[in-house]
């Protein structure tokens, strides 16, 4: 049994945020769950594709965010307990679905999980998406710890039946990566067969069912305000006393502004808001009517902040409130306890902040994520590059979302324009009718493709946009962890699928010029760019080999791994394979030669055709 | 109520930064105690740098340490224990290993890797209580240069200050490890505290 499923209830297991919010999720009787995996929630789709046969629910990956909600959509509109997850760009996607879903409202308990990003540590912005609750009118969760995801996501079904509305709920990644132990419940018998009973006036959002379902979710909202009012997640506690400093956090602010009033013994209250929209009106106006002063601690916009600056107006006109507007918290980046401590010193003329280390000054080198040593894009960047020659410079590098981003660094300098997740295709055709001279060529992986690059193409080949379309086939999703896609022949459960072809799927949509290859041979591969690169229309390469990481993991179990190493005596120390190839595991050692380091080398061998001297060969132990 | 306990460990994509953190907080959780942790994914694991923090305490909510309130620098690399080091006070105690992971900017040329005792005489400078353990060697002697990151948890565990037991780590590897790899990590493990013993 997979220790993730433990019907030992009171149990404490040492859990991820996100493998917390997949074992609520089925301790809340959720039966179907689709997903398209984006860091920070990746995790939560690892889990299930791990263990929903085992567990007796139904998960898929699907081939984007929208296509997972409206999968997700249905199944609650048939009374089944449904999840759809992403990360906070991903609602972008389904937001055309999210913004009327909250209209027809749900059967069975319908959860979106958002998982924002906060300084940006693996995505494009930090945008807030507690912003489209308030845009959809849909209720909001903010966990703060691990328990509380985990309680959440278990009560937020019933919840989402109760107010027959869909529930938000609200993560960032320092919620979906932290790690505690967790207190078990009961698992239920999943109920995954339903039944959709047909409701046109609700369910089929003609004009004249919209406005009218309108004002029924406001008047579900209206419920929820009333729930919001007595809910277990807004609580008020008291630091050393009490007195009449208030606070009210919500998400992982609370951890920090928590624990720094109560270690720093500052007497003051803390109304802690899990429930944060709709906001608890009449409780915060009670907690805020006798304060002198009122701290609002949460990361990212003002949310919380101008509603409850505007109740202040009428109920305690001469608070003072230490926040955003008053220039003590930032808009920007995730917040810590130094951030607390600095804006509550301010505020209260109270110096915390600890004394850190200053180290005597060197120079150290950065060490930015690069893409793998033996990694097959580095192989199509490299023939790519040498194709262009000396167009190289004015070439555009219309990139998209994985790890081939990467390819921004030197030498390859792969990468001048990207917005999301299939702007590579879409934007070329902008660059191709603005910038006619210059070579564009777009570059996006094969789970990208699937997921929003072939309407693209479409376009390109209908209006006749002239560029290079590379799709780099790795055979997997592999920035977020290698997830199975359409492409694969396997889904997310691990039943067999049919594969979808990229080939064809191009040669469909119009394109003439279609071209398979196997970017580690690099003269083959830079011959074929040439022929694109002269062709007067779209051209597609698909360029196919598996993530080394899998084919490297294949290889040593097949005991077929090579070694590699450069022959000091023909080596000429003339840098070619790492100024232009640069492979990680090439270095240049103290005795004036190139080295392979046999810890990083993933065993491709490709460097051996950069090298004009014939230096790198196999290893014979 | 006691005073929260901070360990962060530093190190690159690969190295089982995110591993050794999980076996500190299994230890924590084993004897009782209230733990939280943090950890990095996604795209800083593609040979850029990781960090992870544990927490430890009766007080403790925050999964980041505030500054100034770490008490141990677990390094699996020079080079990021010595970047990390603004984290700590002058009472941290710094565990490092001495094999240096070199970054790509360095293999091009582009940049160069500071001399060993460089950073480790930055370090001593910074604060008294340094520990640098041959980590990859010993765990080359075992066979298995990739437990390197255990020897350093064994110092760790050596280290006066850890509030936790040295037979919560075998639990902690027994609830994480098959029997098999058990083996060889408890063998690191032990090996890594002989050393941090020093």
């Amino acid at each position: 049994m997979d220790t993730l499923l433990d019907k030992t209830v009171g149990k404490k297991l040492f859990l991820l945020g996100n493998e917390a919010i997949a074992r609520g999720a089925l301790e809340g009787g959720m039966a179907i769950a689709a997903a398209y995996p984006g860091t920070p929630s990746s995790e939560i789709g690892n889990t299930f594709a791990r263990i929903a046969k085992e567990a007796g629910v139904y998960f898929e990956f699907s081939t984007n965010e929208k296509v997972a909600f409206e999968v997700a959509a249905a199944a609650s509109a048939c009374g089944v307990r449904s999840f759809t997850f992403m990360k906070h760009v991903g609602l972008n996607v389904a937001a055309d679905a999210y913004m009327t879903v909250a209209y027809t409202g749900v059967r069975g308990g319908f959860v979106i999980l958002s998982a924002d990003d906060p300084s940006c540590h693996s995505s494009q912005n930090e945008q807030d998406n507690r912003y489209y609750a308030l845009l959809a009118n849909i209720p909001v969760l903010e966990p703060s710890d691990c328990q509380e995801a985990h309680d959440m996501m278990r009560d937020a079904f019933a919840l989402s039946e109760k107010l027959e509305l869909p529930i938000l709920m609200r993560t960032v990644t320092r919620m979906n990566h932290m790690r505690a132990p967790v207190t078990l419940g009961p698992l239920p018998e999943p109920k995954i067969k339903g039944k959709y009973v047909k409701d046109p006036g609700r369910f089929v959002v003609v004009p004249a069912t919209a406005r009218k379902s309108h004002g029924i979710l406001l008047q579900r909202m209206a419920k929820a305000t009333e729930y919001a009012e007595k809910c277990q997640w807004n609580r008020i506690e008291e630091y050393h006393g009490g007195g009449k400093l208030g606070i009210i956090a919500a998400g992982v602010g609370y951890n920090y502004v928590a624990e720094v009033v109560d270690g720093q013994k500052i007497p003051s209250r803390i109304l802690k808001l899990g429930l944060s929209n709709p906001l608890p009106t009449k409780q915060v106006s009670d907690f805020i009517k006798g304060l002198d002063t009122l701290v609002v601690v949460e990361e990212m916009e003002p949310i919380l902040e101008q509603q409850i600056a505007a109740m202040a107006k009428d109920v305690n006109p001469k608070l003072k409130i230490i926040g955003k507007a008053s220039g003590h918290f930032s808009k920007m980046f995730e917040y810590d306890m130094d951030v607390v401590k600095e804006a509550l010193g301010k505020a209260l003329g109270k110096n915390m902040t600890g004394e850190c280390l200053a180290p005597a000054p060197l120079q150290l080198p950065t060490r930015p994520p690069v893409l793998c040593p033996g990694c097959p894009h580095r192989s199509t960047y490299y023939s790519v590059n040498k194709a262009l020659k000396g167009k190289k410079s004015e070439a555009i590098f219309s990139s998209d979302i994985g790890c081939y981003t990467l390819g921004i660094a030197p030498p390859m300098n792969a990468a001048d324009f990207l917005l999301c997740m299939g702007s590579s295709v879409d934007a070329s055709g902008g660059f191709a009718v603005a910038a006619p001279d210059q070579p564009t060529m777009a570059f996006l992986g094969d789970s990208t493709f699937f997921h929003s690059g072939i309407h693209g193409l479409i376009n390109a080949v209908y209006n006749k946009h002239r560029f290079v379309y590379t799709i780099l086939d790795n055979r997997t999703t592999a920035m977020t962890g290698h997830q199975p896609n359409p492409g694969m022949g396997k889904t997310a459960m691990g039943d067999p699928a049919y594969e979808a072809d990229i080939e064809t799927i191009v040669k469909a949509c119009g394109v003439n010029f279609v071209r398979v290859v196997d970017p580690s041979d690099l003269k083959g591969t830079a011959k074929i760019y040439e022929e694109a690169l002269a062709q007067p229309e779209v051209s597609v390469i698909i360029a196919k080999r598996a993530c080394v990481l899998l084919e490297a993991r294949d290889r040593k179990k097949a005991k077929t791994f090579k070694h590699w190493r450069v022959d000091p005596e023909k080596c000429k120390f003339c840098h070619r394979c790492i100024k232009e190839y640069g492979c990680p595991a090439l270095y240049n050692g103290d005795d004036k030669k190139t080295h392979i380091n046999p810890a990083l080398c993933n065993g491709c061998g490709v460097c051996a055709q950069v090298c004009p001297f014939h230096a790198i060969e196999e290893a014979k132990e | 109520m006691s005073k929260p306990f901070s360990v962060v460990i530093v190190g690159v994509g690969g190295q089982g930064v995110l591993f050794v953190a999980q076996l500190i907080g299994e230890a924590a959780m084993a004897e009782g105690k209230r733990v939280v942790m943090s950890e990095v994914h996604g795209m800083a694991q593609r040979g850029g740098v990781v960090t992870a923090t544990v927490r430890i305490g009766d007080s403790v909510k925050s999964p980041l340490a505030a500054k100034g309130e770490v008490d141990v620098l677990l390094g699996l690399e020079p080079l990021e224990t010595y970047r990390a080091l603004p984290c700590g006070s002058a009472t941290t105690r710094v565990i490092t290993s001495d094999e240096p992971a070199i970054p790509p900017g360095v293999s091009m040329g582009f940049e160069t890797y500071p001399a060993l005792a460089d950073i480790v005489g930055g370090l001593k400078k910074a604060t008294a209580l340094v520990k640098v353990i041959p980590s990859v060697k010993i765990a080359g002697e075992l066979g298995m240069p990739v437990v390197a990151n255990v020897v350093m948890l064994g110092s760790f565990a050596a280290t006066e200050g850890c509030p936790l037991k040295r037979e919560s780590f075998a639990k902690a590897m027994d609830n994480l490890l098959g029997e098999k790899a058990r083996a060889v990590n408890v063998k690191a493990f032990e090996r890594g505290f002989e050393a941090g013993m020093v």
